[in-house]
């Protein structure tokens, strides 16, 4: 619960932070008219945070690394939820459609000792598990109703909310890291040492969500993600299924629209 | 019907060396070398990673012949000749034929195996494998078969030898200790080691491909592994494959052999003669693998029943300056090395080389124990992990590695809330 209120708490922040940079640089936009917008926006920038959870799924008949992690340390898979950051472009290509174009950084750092073992004083024998995914993607955000309306070849009175669905693919940069003590179970010694695996790997988004225009350009936007992609491991990691990078975000943030 | 009160009396092998006398000297000699090199296999076996009591293996004198005998629920449930002569012998059970034979090589240090299998609307199979004794008490039996133009696909099983007090706890007398000095010296000796030369002289006897799975499944470094070795290796056709392997076993800090997963190939069978069978060939009428799960060995609902899994090579180069490993179906290691496979399937055994260096790697100092039990290698085994290894197959973790990677912290694990242990 500490873990989620902290996390919690950083998202707060960063928002906030963003919020701040973006309220900065909207009243200098220009072409806007009192309740309207001069021309249609073209172009959307969005800065997001929120919360993202790894499905962390089970290899079935052969043991993933997830399930390792779960059988011998004291990790669920809640405790790898973690925090995201990231932010979108989009391109207006028609009313209803926008070509995307956004990054994130997905951050879970996960304290835990072995369930079954301690060492001979009854202490914890303890570790922490790193995991960190950075997807770049090109997609596209099909919004559920028309963006607003036009009056004339300029006057543009945009919608006060949006929803929207989206599909998107790309790339996934992911680190997986274990470090801390460990028991060899041929031996009982326990030993320090540090586990990383990192690559890169295909991924597909699938995502929806909902604009809520603060004024003519600012957007609050609230946006969830299914995220999917699985990727081989290092050879510190030896026997295992690749990887699964597939997990559930849900991001908060604002848009800035040109 | 199954004989009771079973008394396995190794010692009668001795008597048939007598016997041996009226035949010309070389067969004699050929046989007095054969005998002795079986002497070995004399007594009780278990597949490894299974109780005694699902059913073992014995082979015993009778005679100037081997008998290899399956006994299950105090009783023999089958008996056959074991001839390592190279004859071509006919066989013929429960709907399927076929033809099997088993020779030693020259240094008598590998039983070549060859069998051929027709059953009842199938396709022929055939295929040929390595009988091999690395150490006293224990032998693996690695075959590759192929059905018709299929995949040669490469099998394996290690045996274990049944201790003396589980032996009595079935009601059998092995004898095995009563036998003379020599006899008991030269079955308990250490065993000869895999050399280059008896790489090429298995490639050339059996399918590389039970060739890549007996070095795999020993696991055996070749020390001294050299250019000269690779040129003699390649000048004789063995492939890049089997060359890979022997590489790879050779340098454990750089590589790690390792199986696919289930789900990833195919499964094993269960089969109710114990050795050198198709592995196809099911006894029961069941096809391989209908009472299969997970990748360790595990019995069907009879008893007497032989599980062997498939195996697959696969070398895969790991960091130079690792040592731990984190090894799927197994847990976490420091990095030391032993024999075979990492998860392999080998009856659930922990035949691991985990690729782990010995050139940095130090402990915490510190043993575990495990939490609410005393300490002990077999509740790690139950405790999670899928691993149900024999602790004869358990290897040191011994060696040290540089770098920032690992460090021996000097504590020992428990199991939580045991005692020290």
């Amino acid at each position: 619960m500490k873990r989620l209120a902290a996390a919690r708490l950083q998202i707060t922040r960063i928002t906030l932070a963003g919020l701040a940079l973006l309220s900065v640089g909207a009243p200098t936009v220009s072409a806007q008219g009192d309740g309207f917008l001069l021309g249609v926006p073209r172009v959307t920038m969005t800065f997001m945070a929120g919360y993202v959870q790894p499905r962390a799924a089970s290899g079935g008949d052969a043991q993933s690394l997830w399930d390792l992690t779960r059988e011998e340390l004291t990790v669920d898979t809640r405790d790898l939820g973690g925090t995201s950051l990231g932010g979108q472009l989009g391109i207006r290509v028609s009313e209803r459609f926008d070509l995307t174009v956004a990054f994130s950084y997905n951050h879970s750092e996960t304290r835990s000792e072995f369930r079954d073992w301690v060492d001979q004083d009854d202490l914890p024998i303890e570790q922490t598990t790193r995991f960190v995914t950075a997807p770049v993607t090109v997609g596209l955000k099909a919004y559920l109703l028309d963006r607003g309306r036009s009056f004339g070849r300029y006057a543009f009175v945009p919608r006060t909310w949006n929803p929207y669905l989206g599909l998107a693919g790309g790339l996934v940069y992911y680190r997986f890291q274990q470090r801390g003590d460990f028991v060899d179970f041929e031996t009982l010694d326990i030993f320090n040492d540090n586990f990383l695996s990192q690559a890169r790997a295909p991924t597909v988004h699938f995502l929806g969500g909902i604009d809520v225009a603060v004024n003519q350009r600012l957007l609050l936007v609230g946006e969830g993600r299914y995220t999917l992609g699985t990727a081989p491991l290092d050879s510190d990691f030896v026997g295992f299924p690749d990887l699964d990078l597939a997990g559930f975000q849900f991001n908060l943030g604002l848009s800035l629209r040109y | 019907m199954a004989e009771k009160n079973v008394s396995i009396g190794v010692l009668a092998a001795l008597g048939a060396v007598v016997a041996l006398a009226g035949l010309p000297a070389d067969m004699a000699a050929q046989e007095a070398n054969n005998r002795m090199a079986l002497q070995p296999f004399l007594g009780c076996w278990q597949p490894d990673g299974e109780e005694e009591e699902a059913g073992i293996l014995c082979f015993v004198a009778d005679g100037s012949q081997f008998e290899m005998l399956t006994v299950a629920e105090g009783g023999i449930t089958h008996r056959e000749l074991f001839a390592v002569d190279g004859q071509l012998r006919r066989i013929e059970q429960d709907g399927c034929t076929g033809e099997e034979s088993a020779r030693f090589s020259d240094d008598h240090q590998r039983i070549y195996t060859t069998s051929s299998m027709t059953c009842a609307g199938e396709p022929p199979r055939s295929g040929t494998g390595i009988i091999f004794m690395p150490e006293a008490d224990e032998w693996v039996d690695v075959r590759a078969i192929a059905a018709d133009d299929s995949e040669v696909t490469a099998w394996a099983q290690w045996y274990v030898r049944t201790g003396e007090s589980e032996l009595n706890a079935l009601g059998i007398e092995s004898g095995r200790y009563t036998a003379p000095l020599a006899v008991r010296a030269m079955a308990g000796g250490a065993r000869a080691r895999i050399t280059i030369d008896d790489v090429i002289d298995a490639s050339r006897n059996v399918h590389e491909k039970a060739v890549e799975a007996w070095i795999a499944e020993v696991g055996q470094e070749f020390a001294g592994l050299d250019v000269d070795d690779l040129v003699e290796l390649d000048g004789a056709g063995v492939s890049g494959n089997l060359i890979d392997v022997i590489v790879a076993v050779s340098f454990p800090e750089r590589f790690a052999l390792s199986q696919p997963q289930q789900g990833q190939v195919q499964t094993g069978y269960y089969g109710a003669r114990p050795i050198w069978i198709d592995p196809y060939y099911s006894r029961w009428g069941y096809p391989y693998g209908s009472y299969y799960s997970g990748w360790g060995y595990r019995y069907g609902p009879y008893r007497s029943s032989y599980y062997y899994p498939r195996v697959i090579v696969d070398v895969t180069p790991v960091r130079p300056s690792g040592g731990g490993r984190v090894i799927a179906g197994r847990g976490y290691s420091s990095g030391g090395s032993s024999r075979g496979f990492i998860g392999s399937s080998s009856s659930g055994s922990s035949r691991i080389s985990t690729g782990g260096g010995s050139s940095g790697r130090s402990s915490t100092g510190r043993t575990a124990k495990g939490r609410g039990s005393s300490s002990s290698l077999s509740s790690w085994d139950s405790g999670g992990s899928s691993s149900t290894g024999s602790a004869s197959s358990r290897a040191s973790s011994g060696g040290t590695r540089g770098g920032v990677a690992a460090t021996r912290t000097g504590r020992t694990a428990q199991r939580r809330g045991g005692s020290s242990g």
